[in-house]
């Protein structure tokens, strides 16, 4: 009777499995079969007429190491000035990111900044953009990370995408700068290759459910502000944000070519930190959408089946554990023959769901598409992340679990990712240009050079200021 | 024996990897560029933004965003 049990478990799991590898299957294909084409050419001419006027909001808790190179950066966008509105919100940090925002909201009029007290503060990302989005007065509302530093005609691309009057929010491509830095941000850069150019791109193809990740991405004011703003009760806001736009009968449009570099973690003990929050967030999301996700009459049913495949991503790795602990009191009790076959199957399984949440094959069609081949040689190692991937998950598991069996509120304060400012030795010159392959071909007169070299704050390299 | 043909096996699909590690030849970051932005002399009729429920609203958008398309083709018709 017990095995007979434990085997229907265990097909239903391996079932789970196939579902979601033929999805990335189609994913990859997709993206495979859509590679390089120029999609709605003719609208270029009108993409261009639509430019809506824009806030942009960046958070930033303690980020006087990268948050002088966003601020520049904003100075060096092409899109008018006149229609441009950046609002640094400084969290109640203690450090100097509110003295060094502020020096740049003097010198520059479209910059403003958000000072949060230490009471009013400190209270999550969600929060603090909700604190930024009073002070919004555009059309758009876009958000950008302080460790992020974006191309110069982002928000020209990101914005032609509202003159559908269909599309609600819109996400544009991260990319990893402090990527040649460790093994860890190697691999992290490999996850965001396959998520982004595959994963995110397919999805954007296929008309499911682009995600919107937090951040390099915008939102009309008007939805956002009838939607409540960023709900400051999850951890996984941008994913509970994404799923709200849907339910109002709103699209998300995926940019890839609205490209922005981002600071990756860059130890195993961050990696865990950041990795757990996303997890324990996504995991609030799906028991809070889910079901409304399934009675919804704005979703195709394509939608539905994606958004939910999408919700319950990180319990995958549970799922797979399950299928081991299942598994193998089956294969050592010798059940029937078929069965030996699916067990047999299972490290496949493992092997495809590795990275974050992107199979190997999807990482390393992303690279070859990014024309990475050599970066592809790294794929093998992804299986470590899986294995510690897989451990993150279950904590974070058994976490919403407690919360939910004992009523107890999650705390969702700063749970940040440190940035340490190493992405600026990759940044050849305000102008965008990169080498990176070695230090020695840096620009002795840029300077982020200068400020590497001399270890001072790269603002103060821009501004002079000593 | 068995556990001895998995390892190898093991060893020899990460080799590749350690070898990119010890001597990297694709470090990245993978260079992002700033593409050329064609500034249409249109983009001064800079059109609103429409709400999804203001038929009218997207109705005159739909029909605006023709004509613009018509406008840009005239001058390539020319030559």
């Amino acid at each position: 009777m017990l095995i007979e049990f434990l085997e229907a478990v265990f097909v239903i799991l391996v079932v789970l499995m196939v579902a979601k590898l033929v999805r990335h299957y189609i994913f990859a294909m997709t993206a495979i079969k859509n590679a390089g084409k120029n999609k709605k050419a003719i609208n270029n001419i009108v993409d261009t007429v639509c430019q809506p006027t824009v806030s942009i909001l960046i958070p930033a808790r303690n980020e006087e190491k990268v948050i002088g190179r966003i601020l520049q950066r904003m100075t060096e966008l092409t899109y008018p000035k006149d229609k441009l509105q950046v609002i640094a919100i400084n969290d109640a940090s203690t450090d100097a990111t509110g003295q060094i925002a502020e020096e740049y909201s003097k010198k520059y009029s479209f910059i403003n900044v958000v000072h949060r007290s230490q009471h009013e503060g400190g209270r999550g990302k969600a929060s603090a953009l909700n604190a930024g989005l009073k002070y919004a007065k555009h059309e758009i509302i876009m958000c950008f990370d302080a460790d992020y530093y974006p191309q110069r005609d982002i928000i020209e691309k990101l914005t032609r995408e509202f003159a559908d009057p269909k599309i609600g929010a819109v996400q544009g491509r991260v990319i990893v700068l402090n990527e040649p830095q460790n093994v860890v941000t190697r691999l992290v850069a490999l996850e965001r290759i396959g998520g982004y150019l595959v994963d995110q791109n397919a999805r954007d193809i296929l008309g499911l459910i682009p995600q919107f990740g937090g951040t390099v991405g915008g939102f009309r004011r008007y939805l956002l502000k009838s939607l409540g703003g960023w709900d400051e009760s999850v951890l996984a806001e941008d994913t509970d944000l994404t799923f709200r736009v849907y339910l109002a009968g709103y699209k998300i449009r995926y940019v890839n070519d609205a490209e922005c570099y981002e600071e990756a973690v860059e130890s195993w003990r961050t990696y865990w930190r950041q990795r757990y929050r996303w997890a324990k967030g996504h995991m609030q999301c799906a028991i809070k959408h889910s079901f409304k996700v399934l009675k919804s009459g704005n979703l195709k049913l394509k939608e539905k089946i994606d958004g939910l495949l999408l919700l319950n991503v990180y319990f995958m790795p549970i799922l797979v554990m399950l299928s081991w602990a299942v598994g193998i009191p089956l294969l050592l009790l010798k059940s029937s023959q078929w069965l030996t076959a699916l067990w047999a199957s299972i490290p496949v399984f493992l092997y495809s769901f590795v990275g974050n949440f992107a199979p190997f094959f999807e990482v390393g069609i992303g690279a070859y598409l990014d024309n990475r081949r050599r970066a592809q040689w790294l794929i093998p190692l992804m299986i470590f992340i899986f294995v510690y991937n897989m451990c993150i998950c279950l904590v974070a598991f058994v976490d919403v679990l407690f919360s939910k069996i004992f009523k107890r509120k999650d705390n969702c304060c700063w749970s940040k990712t440190p940035h340490s400012g190493n992405g600026n030795r990759y940044i050849m010159n305000y102008g965008n240009c990169l080498k990176g392959k070695d230090d020695s071909e840096f620009d002795s007169n840029n300077a982020y050079a200068f400020s590497r070299d001399h270890n001072i704050n790269p603002h103060y390299a821009y501004t002079g200021v000593s | 024996m068995l556990f001895l043909g998995i390892t190898t096996l093991i060893l020899i699909m990460l080799i590749p990897a350690f070898l990119e590690l010890k001597r990297p030849k694709d470090a990245g970051p993978r260079r992002i560029d700033d593409s050329e932005i064609t500034q249409h002399p249109l983009t001064k009729m800079s059109l609103p933004l429409v709400d999804i429920d203001d038929e009218q609203a997207v109705l005159n958008r739909n029909i605006l965003s023709i004509l613009t398309e018509i406008i840009a083709v005239i001058p390539n018709i020319e030559m």
